[in-house]
């Protein structure tokens, strides 16, 4: 028995252990009902895991189908810190063995990690990204090699905890997340059409940053899906715990009316074309003129889509939608054809060309040679300024300037394109008369070569406008098609008679006589017009700086292309009859055999209707253009 | 006595099964079963010790110097733990044998002894010597040696109990009051010269700058039990046990619980603790015979306390230490322990009964 002032003390004791029992269980109400909602949010930041997916980014394909841009997988390779633990130096060689890195890099991206990341030693394990663009191929020899992999241990002899570490070591030490990467498999072909992709600014997914993958980017891009799930300390997704899951949606791919056989062709040409004639820059177009489909563009300079900032700024432009250019002589096309259509003239008018040199409208105006009295035809073909600055000056302001906006000059060119520019024409308001018959033969407006080629389809297309393509089709990612560009009026520029004349007066330039000689060839009929600009900056024009080209259709009769080559700053030579004109030739008869047009010159067209009689060849272009002839 | 151990037994049994479930829950789909199969096996062998416990011929344990002699092997195994291939190293404590912590085995020990002595020395223990010095210096053994194996938890706990059951046996308060004062500096000296334990104490009292780094378990402790509420979670839908509260199946099973359950479950761990305290209490409050009187005070207190200090740590009221929750965490040396303890409570009650001519726990 104890004594009372002993179970006096047991009962103090005991009233003091429930005062305690009370007090907790007072303070877990406190904590555990009262403090729900704050501490259920900040806990919610730890746990919850909220991760957007990426979409799959569209292709680009040529007219037949050829992947001009596409994506591929690639991995990003990560390290686990938990799994490397103390074995810095031994996972840091074997990592860097592996993955061609840097030794010192890995093992000091570790060491960093391991001091910076997990404070105090008792914050979740983390993973570290050690090389990103990791192929597939790539990761999966990393991935099995790893499993080889000693890190230093002795295989022979090994304690049953230094085991379990190793094979931890070899099978949870790399791991690797998914990405992206853009390819395109014809490297520097298209890639000023094409531009590039770059990683998004925040840091999801691949943004396109030029050309058609920015002007199309929301359509290849595709819409991100998103999750919101829970996560364990590691950062790993629950997936039982998912909430929220809206799958992501691929980007739909998009068909160019590009033809790649003969955008490579006409690369190539114009690639051996700059260098020979050591220019600063060229460009060149081929068009359909009946359906108004640009089957291909090239540029020279161009870039490497992979390192596009390894370029000169200057050389991502597209030199055929984005470079602005006066056009010299090919703009008296406009002049020609708004006189024909106002009745002003006819091809068979004479005009005095005054033997090389006079003032027009106060303007003093030479030619490149002295010429006497010719017909407008004969003007046209040996490209006479004066000529065509009287015929401006008769014709006033206002005609010429509409004729040249309703050709498209100074206007949208129908292609949504990533910096595509507008050019100028200015406007009859403001325009004095020196302007005018400076325009007429095509000084003091700037147009790209792209509406060049437009306006001489338009005169093919019997004076009709059409929208031109670029995109023939956009794609769902299942193979359905969203939407299909077909070709669509849009006004008629010149009657169908100007229209003919207008072809007339083209052809009579590569007859003998006119300027483009040199790009008649024995097999096919063409026509053509050249232009001489001299290239002009803030202070007026420079002197031996000359933008040659030279624009027209073949064949000359029902002609099925319209081809523009154009050469910035030529040196070996400058007039566009001799520098530019052999291209064109040379562009003409490949592409007539690219796409099985057959002659049409009398002697040549015997002996080849004898070959395709023997062995017909199948026409690529006819095959793939379902679309009716215009 | 037939409530009391009905009552208790009950209590024992739940939490053992809550800590089952538990344990069950922690794993999160993971096929990590085994370990719940090793609780399984401790807990029957736990059973089986507790009704040994509970049928001992009551003798024993007072005859042959045996509250000495399970003393001395208590004080020898924890200096075992001291040398150098014997004591093994975990989270920076050495506190543990091949087969589990011998500071398990010394509270137990420990209890008896002070009861034992006590009891024998009933009328003498207001004096200095016999009340004070003696008993005072094995529990300062046993708890210096069981603090400088880094288990502060175990080694306050020790203190503590040993402290009310020497007030409660007579020992004079000037005696105990000096004691207590120099106990508190030497601890404080301690604590101020050990980084780990500071950081530990720093984290407690400014847990938001610490919340990443050392106090890292107990705030993500918090946030399982905030995120609990009234009723929690529901069983296996905890998130925090999916790493981000280390130790989550031994010291802090409480926030899992709390997570999962909710205020409920945190409720009625505390309630059923209370009431193996109040049974234990009661218990001892029946008996005549002082021995088992201050054996199930001291067991009960131990328990308590035990309990107490757990919840106060898990629930950021205390500073983080290792302790585990009676019954509940995971590990077997502790929970045979417990059991054990248990059983002797029982005995307790069952030679009471006997003594008064009633059964009150069927043969």
């Amino acid at each position: 028995m104890l004594r009372s002032s002993q179970y006096k003390l047991l009962v103090a004791i005991t009233l003091m252990m429930l005062g305690c029992f009370a007090c907790l269980g007072y303070h877990l109400y406190d904590l555990q009902v009262r403090r729900h909602l704050v501490l259920c949010r900040i806990a919610n930041d730890y746990t919850r895991a909220r991760a957007q997916l990426e979409p799959w980014r569209g292709e680009v394909r040529d007219r037949h189908g050829v992947k001009l841009a596409l994506s591929v997988p690639e991995k990003t390779v990560c390290l686990s810190l938990e799994v490397c633990g103390d074995d810095t130096e031994a996972v840091a060689s074997t990592c860097a063995m592996l993955l061609r890195l840097p030794c010192e890099r890995v093992r000091s991206a570790i060491l960093f990690a391991q001091h910076h990341l997990r404070p105090g030693g008792k914050a979740p394990p983390q993973s570290i990204e050690l090389k990103h663009h990791v192929s597939l191929e790539e990761w999966t020899a990393v991935a099995s090699a790893v499993r080889l992999e000693s890190f230093g241990y002795h295989l022979g002899k090994l304690a049953p905890k230094e085991e379990s570490k190793l094979f931890k070591l070899r099978h949870h030490l790399l791991s690797a997340t998914d990405s992206q990467a853009r390819l395109y498999p014809f490297g520097e072909t298209l890639a000023t059409l094409l531009g590039y992709c770059s990683p998004a600014d925040n840091g999801l997914g691949l943004e396109g940053n030029l050309g058609l993958e920015a002007t199309y980017n929301s359509v290849l891009a595709g819409t991100f899906g998103d999750y919101i799930s829970e996560k364990d300390a590691a950062g790993n997704e629950l997936p039982l715990q998912r909430s929220v899951y809206h799958p992501a949606t691929n980007g739909a791919h998009v068909q160019l009316t590009i033809d790649l056989p003969l955008q490579q062709m006409l690369e190539s040409e114009l690639a051996a074309a700059v260098t020979q004639s050591q220019a600063r820059a060229g460009c060149a177009v081929i068009m359909d003129p009946s359906t108004f489909e640009i089957l291909a563009m090239a540029g020279v300079p161009s870039f490497d889509p992979k390192k596009p900032m390894a370029s000169q700024p200057q050389d991502l432009d597209n030199q055929c939608m984005t470079v602005l250019r006066e056009p010299g002589s090919v703009a008296k096309m406009f002049t020609l054809a708004a006189a024909l259509e106002s009745k002003l003239v006819t091809l068979e008018k004479s005009v005095n060309c005054e033997n090389g040199q006079c003032l027009v409208a106060g303007v003093r105006v030479r030619d490149h040679a002295p010429l006497g009295v010719l017909t407008v035809k004969e003007a046209f073909a040996k490209s006479s300024n004066i000529g065509f600055a009287k015929i401006g000056a008769a014709l006033g302001p206002l005609r010429l300037y509409q004729c040249m906006t309703n050709f498209g000059l100074g206007q949208p060119s129908g292609i949504p394109f990533f910096g595509a520019t507008r050019g100028r024409v200015i406007a009859p308001t403001n325009k004095s008369m020196t302007d005018l018959t400076r325009a007429a033969f095509g000084q003091g407006i700037k147009t790209t070569q792209l509406q060049l080629a437009i306006a001489v389809s338009v005169i093919v297309n019997e004076g009709r406008l059409f929208r031109p393509l670029l995109v023939r089709q956009i794609e769902s990612p299942d193979g359905k098609i969203l939407r299909k560009f077909e070709p669509q009026f849009v006004r008629q520029v010149v009657s169908p008679a100007t229209a003919q004349q207008l072809r007339e007066a083209f052809k009579a330039v590569v007859a003998s006589g006119g300027t483009a000689t040199a790009a008649a060839s024995p097999q096919y009929s063409c026509g053509v017009k050249t232009g001489t600009a001299q290239k002009a900056d803030t202070n007026g024009y420079i002197v031996g700086a000359y933008y040659s080209s030279v624009i027209g259709f073949m064949p000359a009769e029902a002609p099925r292309l319209v081809i523009a080559v154009a050469l910035d700053e030529p040196r070996n030579g400058y007039y566009a009859g001799t520098v530019v004109a052999p291209w064109f030739r040379a562009i003409a008869e490949q592409s007539a055999a690219l796409l099985g047009i057959p002659p049409d010159k009398a002697v040549a067209a015997r002996a080849a209707r004898a070959r395709f009689e023997v062995r017909p060849t199948p026409s690529i272009h006819a095959a793939s253009t379902s679309t009716p002839r215009l | 006595m037939k409530r009391p151990v009905v009552i208790l037994l009950l209590a024992v049994g739940l939490l053992t099964a809550l800590g089952a479930l538990a344990l069950l829950s922690s794993f999160g789909g993971q096929p990590k079963i085994e370990r719940l199969y090793a609780q399984l096996l401790w807990i029957a062998t736990g059973l089986v010790c507790l009704t040994g416990g509970a049928f001992l011929p009551w003798e024993v344990l007072r005859r042959w110097w045996f509250p000495e002699a399970s003393l001395l092997v208590a004080i020898l195994l924890l200096v075992a733990v001291y040398l150098p291939g014997v004591g093994v190293m975990h989270n920076g404590a050495r506190r543990w044998l091949a087969f589990g912590q011998p500071s398990e085995f010394a509270k137990l020990a420990i209890v008896i002894f002070l009861a034992d002595y006590a009891a024998r020395r009933r009328t003498t223990m207001g004096r200095r010597f016999e009340g004070f010095l003696a008993p005072g210096f094995v529990v300062a053994l046993v708890t210096a040696l069981i603090f400088f194996e880094e288990d502060w938890g175990t080694a306050c706990l020790l203190g503590l109990v040993s402290f009310a059951m020497l007030a409660l046996a007579g020992t004079h308060w000037f005696y105990l009051g000096s004691t207590l004062v120099i106990a508190v500096e030497a601890f404080l000296l301690r604590l101020l010269s050990n980084p780990l334990r500071m950081d530990r104490v720093m984290a407690f009292l400014e847990p938001e700058h610490y919340r990443d780094g050392t106090g890292w378990q107990a705030w993500q402790a918090l946030l399982a039990l905030g995120r609990g509420g009234w009723t929690g979670v529901f069983f296996g839908e905890g998130l925090q046990k999916n790493g981000f509260v280390p130790e989550q199946q031994t010291d802090f099973v409480l926030s899992l619980i709390g997570e999962e359950l909710g205020f409920m479950g945190t409720l009625l761990v505390l309630v059923l603790f209370a009431a193996i305290f109040l049974c234990g209490i009661r218990i001892a409050w029946r008996v005549t015979d002082p021995f088992s009187q201050f054996l199930a005070l001291g067991i009960s207190l131990l328990i308590a306390a035990q309990a107490l200090l757990n919840i106060a740590v898990v629930s950021s009221a205390l500073p983080n230490k290792g302790i585990a929750l009676p019954f509940v965490s995971y590990g077997g040396s502790s929970l045979i322990g417990m059991l054990v303890a248990v059983g002797l409570l029982v005995g307790v009650a069952r030679q009471a009964d006997r003594a008064n001519g009633t059964a009150s726990v069927p043969a």
